[in-house]
């Protein structure tokens, strides 16, 4: 672990930074803290979309998010956001720790250890942010590992099912993995020992602690109807994953290659890990396929049963010697300094020449002119995640936002003609009544608006456009052209 | 020998020196020390090296053949590379088969089995096309690791059980010949069935002149190079473009900044793309270009002449 700790440490800091320093990566955050404000106004939770959207009002919504959302509204700035933006990089941080502590209890060596490691923190970046799922990540490690204690202990994951389906709806795994665990177990042994009595109950019982949360059994239910969402093939990080993802070739792949090359059924000590960890494997890789958000988490349980194969494999890998009593200062010393050294230095770059928040990639000076405009707007983004950011406020209605599951496919159907401009979007347009367009620059919908008619400019720069439905010309001092 | 074939036969023959190579890396690392027996691997590898030169493209058959093999960094741009769209069916399936019997069994001890079982899951996972050679590759080396891992349920069978599995593998072939050769369209209905060229035969007999092509499907335009006083842009012989080429299809079919002026550049007559593209509701809206025909979910779009 002496090395993972640097590789850690590294990591810490650009978690930590861009968490803090440089929140927003989507417009979730905005609706999320509408939600939390909401519920702690009014004490209850909402079960349907209101007049925040134009397209559907009055559908179910499931509000799974809701525990993230309350804290992001009592963490929205100050202390407050250090402190929930904080909290949550130190899940990621907690998730990688969990991840390489696995590794060494299942006997990985230290060089083993921080290699896979770094691959693991690798593959975080795909998917980080200060997003519910983040929070979820050490949840999966932590029931995983609980899984693999022995006695009592072992029934904590029970709790851990609990809190996770709290933060996000992908506490539906725990009881499918807790079930595989014990199958694989039962495998492993030859007959229905203790621990695969008990993997078993917990499985059960991970069953109903995901149902301990204000929606029930309607978790569980909306997480497996989830799975063939058809809106899924309308989200970037919903799509199989590729070659060309950098988080799946420089740490997914090389995971799935060490682990699929030496494998990772062997005994260890007095532990058979051999199917028990195939089976979870299998399940893993199954939804790193699938989805190119998963690469997250198929590293951080992939990494341990790397770490153990390189271990158990290849030489140069093999467990370190005890350092004889003359260099016990370095893994006691020296190391813990290097890390914190590192950490401290790496932020600094990060805070001085790291991406700012005048990067932006939410249309947010085209929001904000949208906002300075008077009357009710009914407004389509051509990249939904935007409309994120209009939820709640005054004059607004979206036709989409970051919400996505909710909305109906009929709805995503609509969206999908006008942003890709399938046949008959212009009647599409005007059937849904929409006034107001915030358009990526050159996207094909403002080429198309250009080339129209019908429609005006009220504002843009180098990377957006706000149109306005009609011909008239804003006055001339809100049309600027921030353009290079 | 057979590498020089493969290289005369398919471009992929560029994929004989790496397997080799991997071959004699592996043999070597398992020998602890470069050894005189090691000499035949690394000569083979000499060998498979030179027979890239031994092609009509002669020295040039090597970055022709990494492109044509889609060994080319952005080549996903403009065809379909990613395994999920060039072999769907076997995307999951062939994926989780190798990953789940490795890590299940975990590769024969030999270290080139395991270099080529990596190699061919990285070449499967850039390129979905290589998903045979990964099968290929992994497939007996995964059978033979699991006859290592449990001899007693693969041992010899006696004479007579071998000779009823070889005539249940006989039958077997015959009846899988039978049923492909009985469903498999014949070439020019295929050819009738399809819209592209449908179109694309249309517009080529419409006039005399030469004209230039593009299609937003790179595929599409395979049927141009064998039509008349049609030239594509690009077709699927992807070692013939350039960059420049392969950039200007990218940014006409994803509708990019630029891409109208990418057209003009290129001197294009026509576009042969999906009905439901942005790029067929974007020349819908230009004055400059019209609906020459559409079939099915096809249309092709003519530059006004005037």
């Amino acid at each position: 672990m002496k090395y993972a700790w640097l590789i850690i440490a590294v990591f810490a800091s650009r978690f930590l930074v861009g968490a803090i320093a440089f929140p927003q990566i989507d417009g979730d955050l905005s609706w999320q803290r509408w939600l939390g404000a909401g519920i702690l106004r009014t004490g209850a939770l909402p079960h349907s979309l209101g007049a925040e959207t134009f397209t559907a009002p009055g559908v179910p919504w499931l509000p799974q998010e809701w525990l993230f959302s309350i804290l992001a509204a009592l963490g929205a700035s100050g202390w407050g956001w250090i402190l929930f933006s904080g909290g949550v990089a130190l899940c990621a941080i907690a998730a990688l720790a969990l991840s390489a502590l696995q590794a060494v209890r299942r006997g990985a060596s230290a060089k083993a250890t921080a290699l896979c490691t770094a691959f693991a923190g690798v593959g975080l970046f795909a998917s980080y942010g200060v997003r519910a799922q983040v929070v979820a990540w050490p949840l999966l490690v932590g029931f995983l590992a609980l899984l693999e204690f022995e006695g009592g202990v072992a029934w904590l994951a029970v709790a851990v099912a609990a809190i996770w389906s709290n933060f996000h709806a992908s506490a539906v795994l725990a009881p499918g993995l807790a079930t595989l665990s014990a199958i694989g177990a039962w495998i492993d042994a030859g007959r229905p020992t203790a621990r695969v009595r008990r993997l078993f109950g917990i499985a059960l019982a991970s069953l109903g602690a995901i149902c301990c949360n204000p929606f029930g059994w309607k978790l569980p239910a909306y997480a497996l109807a989830l799975m063939h969402a058809s809106f899924k093939a309308n989200i970037v990080e919903w799509q199989p994953t590729t070659f060309g993802l950098e988080s799946f070739k420089y740490a997914a792949l090389p995971l799935l290659l060490i682990v699929a090359v030496l494998g990772v059924a062997r005994r260890r000590g007095r532990h058979f890990a051999g199917w028990e960890h195939v089976l979870v494997l299998a399940t893993m890789t199954w939804l790193l396929l699938g989805a190119a958000r998963n690469v997250a988490i198929f590293a951080l349980v992939a990494a341990p049963m790397a770490a153990t194969a390189l271990t158990d494999s290849i030489a140069w890998f093999a467990r370190d010697a005890e350092p004889d009593s003359r260099h016990r200062w370095i893994p006691r010393i020296a190391i813990p300094v290097a890390a914190m050294t590192m950490s401290v230095i790496l932020a600094a770059l990060l805070l001085v020449a790291g991406s700012s928040q005048k990067d932006d990639s939410l249309a947010l000076p085209a929001l904000r002119a949208l906002a300075g405009m008077p009357g009710n707007h009914r407004v389509i983004c051509t990249d939904f995640a935007w409309c994120g950011l209009l939820v709640g406020k005054p004059g607004m209605q979206v036709f989409i936002d970051g919400r996505a599951d909710p909305y109906p496919d009929k709805v995503w159907t609509a969206y999908i003609s006008i942003t890709r401009l399938r046949p008959g979007w212009r009647r599409v347009l005007a059937q849904n009544a929409v006034d107001t367009v915030v358009a990526g620059r050159d996207v094909p919908l403002d080429q198309a608006l250009t080339a129209a008619g019908g429609w005006h400019v009220a504002y843009q720069d180098a990377h957006y456009r706000l149109w306005l439905l009609g011909s008239k010309r804003p006055a001339a001092d809100t049309l600027r052209d921030g353009g290079a | 020998m057979v590498s020089i074939a493969w290289c005369n036969l398919a471009p992929q023959g560029i994929f004989a020196p790496l397997l080799i190579g991997l071959v004699a890396i592996g043999r070597t690392v398992d020998r602890g020390s470069f050894q005189p027996e090691a000499r035949a691997e690394w000569l083979a590898l000499a060998g498979a090296s030179l027979a890239l030169l031994c092609t009509p493209a002669g020295i040039g058959f090597a970055p022709m053949a990494a492109l044509a093999a889609h060994l080319h960094e952005g080549l996903d741009d403009v065809i379909p590379l990613a395994p999920y769209l060039t072999a769907p069916q076997a995307y999951y399936a062939l994926f989780l088969a190798v990953v789940v019997a490795g890590a299940a069994l975990g590769i024969a001890r030999r270290t080139e089995d395991r270099l080529l079982v990596a190699a061919g899951l990285v070449l499967c996972f850039s390129d979905g096309s290589t998903a045979p050679l990964l099968g290929i590759i992994a497939a007996p080396i995964l059978v033979g690791t699991l006859v290592e891992k449990a001899p007693a349920m693969f041992a010899e069978p006696p004479a007579r059980a071998r000779l009823t599995d070889g005539l249940i593998a006989a039958l077997t072939l015959a009846v899988a010949l039978t049923i492909a050769a009985a469903i498999h369209p014949r070439p020019e209905q295929t050819l009738a069935a399809d819209t592209p060229y449908a179109l694309l035969q249309r517009y080529a007999v419409s006039s005399e002149q030469p004209r230039r092509v593009l299609c937003s499907v790179v595929a599409w335009c395979d049927y141009a190079v064998a039509l008349p006083r049609l030239r594509a842009l690009m077709d699927d012989r992807i070692e013939l473009t350039d960059g420049a080429t392969r950039k200007a299809q990218h940014d006409v079919t994803r509708v990019q900044k630029g891409w109208k002026q990418q057209l003009a550049r290129h001197r294009i007559d026509a576009v042969l793309t999906h009905r439901s593209d942005a790029l067929a509701a974007l020349l819908v809206l230009d004055s400059h270009w019209t609906a020459f025909d559409a079939r099915g979910g096809s249309v092709l779009f003519e530059r006004e002449t005037r």
